[in-house]
Order: C-alpha cells, then structure tokens, then sequence
C-alpha cells in the first residue's frame, strides 16, 4: 500500500506542468500570455520581442518558493537585475528596471497555469520577494498573499504582515495550486542556463560536481564530449590547482595521453557540459535555456541538444527555450519526434507599448511553413 | 499564392510582368514543390490562416488533374473543413476561380485547366496550348498526337526555354 501510495505521488509530481503563462508589467512587456505550452518551448522573434524577458519572467516566479540560486550561489532578484549587465545594482536602489517602463505603481504579475490550477505570483516594490496571491481565506479576509521564503501572510493594500495563521493558509494555497509543496518544489527548483555561465564555470562545478559524481552522472558529461565534440574523454577528475595545490582543485577532462582543464575547452564543449550536468541533477522542475546555439557548432548542438533533451524527458523536466536559430529549430524538430517529445514553437511580436502578440506553432506547422520558403524568424511579415 | 510547382509560380510572375499587373500590397508567390496531394496544399492554407496576421489573401493555384474545376477546388475545402478550418461562403466567382472567408483573411483557389481539351489531365499547360491554337501555332487535329497539354506546349517549343515560352 505504501508502495503504491509512493507511485501515485511520483506520478501526481512528474505530471506537473506548466500549460500557460501570463506575464504583466515586467521588463519590456506590458502584457503577454503563452497558451498552450508543451514539454518543449521555443520562444522565437526579433530583438526586443520578449523571448528573454518570459524566461526571466518565469525565473521570477521561481523566486517566490527558492530566493537562492542552485548554480549561483546568489539570490534570483539580484541575478536578475545584473544579468543583462553587471553592475552590482541592488533590489533597494536599483528594483525599477525589472518594472515595465521603470513604473513601480503596479506589483509585476506573473500568472502559471499548472494543469486546471492558476498560480497568481506577484512582485511588489515594498517586498524583495515574490508573493503567491492567495484565494479568500476563511478566517484571514485581510490578508491577500502569502510569502513562501518568509512564511508570513500579506495585506498587499498596506503591505501588513502576520506570522500567525493556521493550516487554513496551506489549504487555500493546497486549493489553489493542486498541492503546494509539489509546485513549490516544481518551480523552486528553476534552472536558469544562459550563455553568461561559460564564463562562470567554476560556480557551476562547485555547485553540481560532489551531486554528480555521487550519481555517477559524469559519465553523462564524458558521453556528450565525446559524441558532439570530438573529445575523446575517457572521465573527468579533480588535480590540485596551482603549485601544492592550497587545497583548491580544478575539474579536467581526462584524455587517452593528457588532460585538459574544462576550463580550457571551448566556449560551446564547456556550456555543453554546463546543460548536462544541470539537466541530469534537476528533476521534476523546469529548465529555462536561452539561445543555445550561442558559441555551438551544429555538430555539437545536435548532440547537446539530444542528450539534453533525453535527460529532460527521463527527469520530468519542462524545457524553456529562446531562439534566433532555424538550425537549431531544425535540430530539435528531429530529436524530439524521435524522442516523442511534444513541442511548441511560440513566435512573439511586441508593439510599441509593450503588448506581445504570441503565434503558436505545432512542429508540423513550422515544418509547413519552412516548405513554402517561410523563415519563421520573420513570421511577422504574414 | 501557393502554386504546384517552381514552373506555375514563374509563369504567374511572368503573366503578372506581362499583363501590367500592380499590386497594392505584397504578392507572395511560393511553390510548393511539386505537391500533388490536395492534403498537402490545404496544410499549407490552414497553417497560414493559422499562423498569419497580415494576410489578406491567401490563393491557392491549382491545376484540376482529373477533376472538374469545381470538384478539385471544394476538395481543398472538405481538406480544410477535416483540419478544422471553415471557410463561409466559398462560391465561383469566374470559371475555375473560387472564393470563400477565412476566420481572418479571404481564400481564393484558382483550378487551372481547360475541360474543353481532349486530354485526360487539366493543367496550367491547358491554357498556354489555348494561346497557340487562338494564334495557329498549333491546329486542333494536331492535339492527338499528345498525352497531355504539357506535352503539346513541350513539343511546341522544343528548343525553347519554359519563360519564353510561357510569354
């Protein structure tokens, strides 16, 4: 019996996926709405249309249940003012440029719709962290939010908090969202990979390797060097760094007659091994990817991509991804009908003030639409 | 404006070229490549009334094959009806030529053929074989000796390129 109560809650947790995201007032957008996501999500469309502001958005969201970043040692609202460019501006000084048009009047909202349950996330500028709006709760009529990193409840009106309530805020929140502490582990979760952490590999290594090896997922990692990158890695390992090593070390890849310090590998072999070892430690969550064909020659990204995406599906894991490449399209068109993995191509337009027009497309209609000569990172013409 | 093939769509261009025609907005001519399959074309109208904001138009010019103009031309519409597009109104409005609206743009099918030549298969080539018999390039008796009308304007012009003899 327990047996089959620890398949269902597997089952209930692994269904667990985004189907729609609304996004208001956050960074460039105005107002946008996904509909219809997939377990692959392509975000394509001309500079400035969105694509990195939903995955941002969605990283936002993330917030509200882990404020720590997995990879980065940081908390997600500070990554997310720096990560464009690095400034070192902070949530108490500098909070205005997440806010569409610099105007903190009205909270960011982010809406999630996770099967039949809508999830309202919002950011208000007089609390650093994203609040999870709440139904009416029996008993706690003045509160309207409720802060899952403080676990206190909130009047939003007057931004009054209380620390006192009862199971009835986690049954309204269990109501809400189908079950709370699976959502939260859902989306806490997050991995955000951008082009940015080739440059950052150490914090990736730091944060992914002693789970890795313990799982003996490195092997994971050799595999996509060998078979996209023409490395021919027999394993990876740690040598001390520097002379008497001052107990730092340094992760290598070793080869048939020498080793190499994964440092050392190009730009498009070393954000491969960033995607694997991220997708093969995350599970039931959510994988924001952006530009992945930044730095990678299609021989590499075919193969990263693959294993990837093999770790995406064997993990339960929902891919967000922005895109400025018909290869890449092409790409993942074969590997996911080879995998059986749905997928979704979402095309934005953003008008001047900030709406985003979202067309979706099966893959079957971005493979009719590249028949007829259509280069669907200019659908805008149609 | 989808055509069967690379050679429908240049002697559309050509015709165009020839005829003076001047377009208020955008003509967009695409092949698709050969589709002989009227599940094929109506894919392609679905996923453009599907897909497109801009459109005004969509044509679908067509050759009749072994139908009648107007079979061949409700054929894409029953296709389009089975992938869960409507299409109101859609009547002939000329001989061979149909319209009808979509949820955001108008569809227009063109059915090429003439049933009056004694060929088993109707094409764009129908109408160029009508040309050279108006001019008496080619005399009526002549036709018997062809399969088709793309063999007649083949055999018409052996040592001539399609454009020039499309013009």
């Amino acid at each position: 019996m327990e047996l089959l109560l620890d398949v269902c809650l597997l089952c209930l947790v692994c269904a667990m996926k985004l189907v729609e995201i609304t996004v208001r007032g956050f960074r460039g957008i105005r107002e946008c709405r996904v509909e219809g996501l997939a377990d692959v999500n392509v975000f394509i469309g001309r500079n400035n249309s969105g694509k990195s502001s939903l995955l941002e958005a969605l990283y936002l969201a993330s917030a509200a249940f882990s404020y720590d970043d997995s990879l980065y040692f940081g908390d997600k609202l500070r990554y997310l003012l720096n990560r464009r460019c690095d400034r070192s501006l902070s949530w108490s000084s500098d909070k205005s440029i997440l806010w569409h048009g610099y105007d903190l009047s009205s909270p960011i909202g982010i809406e999630l719709m996770l099967g039949d349950k809508k999830l309202k996330i919002s950011l208000y500028e007089r609390h650093e962290h994203p609040l999870v709006m709440l139904g009416r709760v029996p008993g706690h009529e003045e509160f309207d939010a409720f802060c899952p990193i403080c676990s206190r409840i909130y009047n939003t009106e007057r931004m009054s908090s209380a620390t006192s309530f009862g199971s009835e805020v986690f049954q309204a929140l269990d109501d809400a969202t189908g079950g709370f502490a699976h959502v939260s582990r859902f989306l806490g979760s997050m991995v955000f990979l951008d082009s940015i952490l080739r440059y950052r590999f150490e914090l990736v290594e730091r944060a992914l390797w002693g789970r890795l090896v313990q799982r003996r997922y490195d092997k994971v990692v050799v595999n996509v060097l060998r078979r996209g990158y023409g490395v021919e890695a027999e394993g990876l390992t740690y040598i001390p760094l520097g002379k008497g090593g001052e107990g730092r070390f340094e992760l290598v890849v070793q080869l048939p007659d020498a080793a190499v310090r994964v440092d050392d590998l190009g730009d498009g072999a070393r954000l491969a091994v960033i995607w694997a070892m991220a997708a093969a430690l995350l599970r039931d969550s959510v994988l924001l990817l952006e530009d992945p064909e930044v730095h990678q020659h299609p021989g590499g990204l075919a193969k990263s991509l693959e294993a990837l995406l093999e770790l995406a599906k064997r993990n339960g894991i929902q891919v967000f991804m922005s895109t400025h490449s018909v290869e890449l399209l092409r790409l993942l068109r074969e590997v996911v009908e080879e995998k059986g993995i749905s997928t979704r191509v979402f095309f934005l337009e953003r008008s001047r003030d900030g709406f985003v027009d979202v067309r979706p497309l099966s893959l079957e209609d971005s493979r009719l639409l590249e028949d007829m000569g259509v280069d669907l990172r200019f659908l805008d013409i149609l | 404006m989808l055509c069967e093939g690379k050679s429908d769509a240049e002697a559309i261009k050509v015709a165009a070229e020839v005829l003076g025609f001047k377009f208020r907005g955008t003509l967009a001519i695409t092949d698709c490549g050969g589709v002989s399959g009227i599940r094929e074309v109506a894919g392609y109208v679905a996923v453009l009334a599907h897909v497109s904001r801009k459109l005004k138009v969509i044509s679908v010019v067509i050759d009749a094959d072994e139908c009648s103009l107007a079979e061949r031309a409700y054929s894409i519409i029953s296709s389009l009806k089975a992938r869960g597009v409507d299409v109101e109104g859609f009547s002939e409005i000329h001989e061979g030529v149909f319209k009808g609206n979509l949820p955001a743009a108008s569809l227009v099918v063109c059915v090429l053929g003439l049933m009056e030549l004694p060929f088993r298969r109707h094409c764009l080539e129908d109408h160029f074989v009508k040309v050279l018999l108006i001019d008496g390039k080619l005399r009526e008796s002549d036709l018997e000796r062809f399969e088709s009308s793309k063999e007649a304007f083949k055999g018409s012009f052996p040592q001539e390129g399609c454009q020039r003899g499309q013009q």
